[in-house]
């Protein structure tokens, strides 16, 4: 579904990623294991066309994404919740989602607005709400929310349990299993608990490059090497 | 309720302007033309500011193109003024397609400086180019025509270019008062918080800040024509950066990120303009200190100090 090729991408002088490999099966969720500044907020921008690549390929259902514009890859099907402060502020819960709504018949969405608000019944009662107002973990929801009703059939998602209460980080994982179900799911994450618990496999990357590659087999057998990459 | 006191004071503001000519000097009605003028061309200025969050230092450019086109037309072909005010803007609107296809691309002070440069330009076209527009003497004498579509309206009459121009003004409001509102504004008003995030929503960020900077273009330049007519010069002064500075004044006056706040800045800084000038000719040093004092004690501005006293924000 998604595959990077010797990917390598720079922040002015400096070259953040160095010939970063993946590859992505449709179905999967997979999580971009390594500790912080090692470029896994920068494999995603790259996939996205953010930071684009200098080197090395990009391919998403077997089309190349070197070149595309941002709007273009996110047009295609893949849907990115960023860190930090995930939404428009200014807006409301509503209008944030309207905004990032894909332009679609609507008997052909797969997230119509009533479907995003049975997911999300916390965005229901708030929806006239400004951004300003929300909670951590309400940001969150509305982020990935947000994300959803782009209709993306591949869901990148940064670090999406980053400052957040644990009671809203185990509804975040609960979140990634059921839309696991339909869509495939890349998160990047620094704890090695959460991934193990939601993900199928996992990459850990090391200045700007995988290190180490999980299979699914492998995933639970490979702790100690994973966390051997970890710690400091 | 909050609506209802809004819908309020627009009825009760619309009364006011129908009636004031009925019942005020013929100097107040000339000052209240030009507020509603400008008023419109700082609205149009704050669609690019206060709605996209890109604060473009150039819009005397299009309020400029506006008014010499309009002086031009009225000049050499005299064409009914309807067909003046349809064409003027949208020579305005050709120019900020060309400007802001250059422009969009940079943000904050680079867009800024960019638009700045583009604005004297204009500025330097219009000064210069003297076979056409008369150099530092500007288009003066031009006639008025009729207006056309068999309206009686003189346009020499101050009453009568009063009304003309409050229709025309509050036309042109509920328009882009419409725009803000529609899926379009709500794209303008989500780039203003942040671009990136708009483009990975599946929007082409700079398409959309386009079609903005042409509408906000589009409606300066149907206040410089309807400015050029009423005060019967075109000037290059009318593109000049301190043109260009004046919507900017009254939007922070007023408030940016109130719908009417650009024009009630407008009716701020005409009406103290007005009166200081009436004591003292250095008006500009006593408009300059009060403006200092909002701007550092008002950073909202007046529509931001209005809805402190009735309760904050609901």
């Amino acid at each position: 579904m998604l595959t990077l090729e010797n990917v390598h991408a720079c922040y002015g002088e400096s070259r953040v990623l160095q010939g970063i490999e993946l590859a992505i099966e449709p179905g999967e969720v997979v999580c971009l294991l390594g500790r912080n500044g090692v470029g896994k907020t920068t494999t995603l921008r790259a996939i996205m066309g953010l930071t684009p690549p200098r080197e090395g390929r990009v391919l998403f259902k077997g089309q190349l994404l070197n070149g595309l514009s941002t709007h273009q890859i996110a047009r295609l099907g893949i849907g990115f919740v960023d860190e930090n402060r995930r939404i428009f502020p200014g807006l409301s819960v509503e209008e944030n989602l309207e905004v990032a709504q894909k332009r679609l018949p609507e008997q052909n969405r797969h997230w119509p607005m009533e479907r995003i608000y049975e997911t999300f019944p916390m965005l229901a009662d708030i929806r006239h709400r400004d951004g300003d107002f929300l909670s951590g973990g309400q940001q969150q929801m509305l982020a990935i929310a947000r994300a959803l009703v782009g209709e993306p059939e591949l869901l990148l998602l940064d670090e999406p349990n980053e400052g957040l209460a644990p009671v809203i980080v185990q509804q975040v994982g609960q979140l990634i299993r059921q839309l696991a179900q339909t869509t495939t799911i890349i998160f990047t994450d620094q704890n090695l608990k959460f991934a193990l618990k939601y993900a199928e496999r996992g990459y850990v990357i090391e200045k700007g490059r995988v290190v180490h590659a999980s299979s699914k087999e492998s995933f639970h057998s490979d702790l100690a090497t994973i966390e051997q990459h970890l710690s400091v | 309720m909050r609506k209802k006191i809004q819908l309020g004071v627009l009825l009760l503001l619309a009364v006011v302007l129908v009636l004031l000519p009925k019942v005020s000097p013929f100097f107040i009605v000339f000052v209240a033309t030009e507020i509603l003028i400008l008023g419109l061309f700082a609205t149009s200025f704050n669609l690019m500011f206060g709605y996209c969050g890109l604060l473009s230092f150039g819009h005397g450019a299009f309020f400029g193109t506006g008014a010499y086109v309009a002086g031009l037309l009225l000049q050499h072909l005299q064409w009914d003024f309807i067909w003046v005010l349809a064409v003027a803007p949208l020579a305005a609107a050709v120019g900020a397609t060309l400007i802001g296809w250059l422009c969009v691309r940079l943000n904050e002070v680079y867009f800024s400086m960019l638009t700045l440069a583009f604005g004297m330009m204009v500025f330097a076209i219009a000064h210069q180019w003297r076979s056409v527009t008369g150099g530092s003497d500007g288009l003066a004498g031009f006639p008025l025509t009729e207006v056309g579509i068999g309206l009686d309206i003189v346009l020499a009459n101050p009453f009568h270019f009063y009304y003309l121009t409050l229709l025309i003004v509050a036309l042109s409001l509920a328009a882009i008062y419409l725009l803000t509102i529609s899926p379009f504004g709500l794209i303008l008003r989500a780039m203003r918080e942040n671009t990136e995030r708009v483009a990975f929503a599946g929007i082409p960020a700079n398409r959309y800040r386009l079609y903005g900077f042409i509408l906000s273009g589009l409606f300066s330049g149907l206040a410089g024509a309807l400015f050029a007519t009423f005060s019967r010069v075109a000037v290059p002064e009318m593109s000049h950066w301190t043109q260009s500075a004046e919507p900017i004044l009254m939007t922070i006056l007023g408030g940016s990120q109130y719908f009417f706040g650009p024009l009630a800045g407008a009716a701020v800084f005409l009406g103290l303009k007005t009166l200081i000038t009436s004591y003292t000719s250095e008006w500009m040093i006593y408009l300059g200190v009060i403006l200092l004092g909002m701007v550092l004690f008002l950073p909202k501005g007046i529509f931001g100090l209005l809805e402190r006293w009735l309760g904050g924000r609901t």
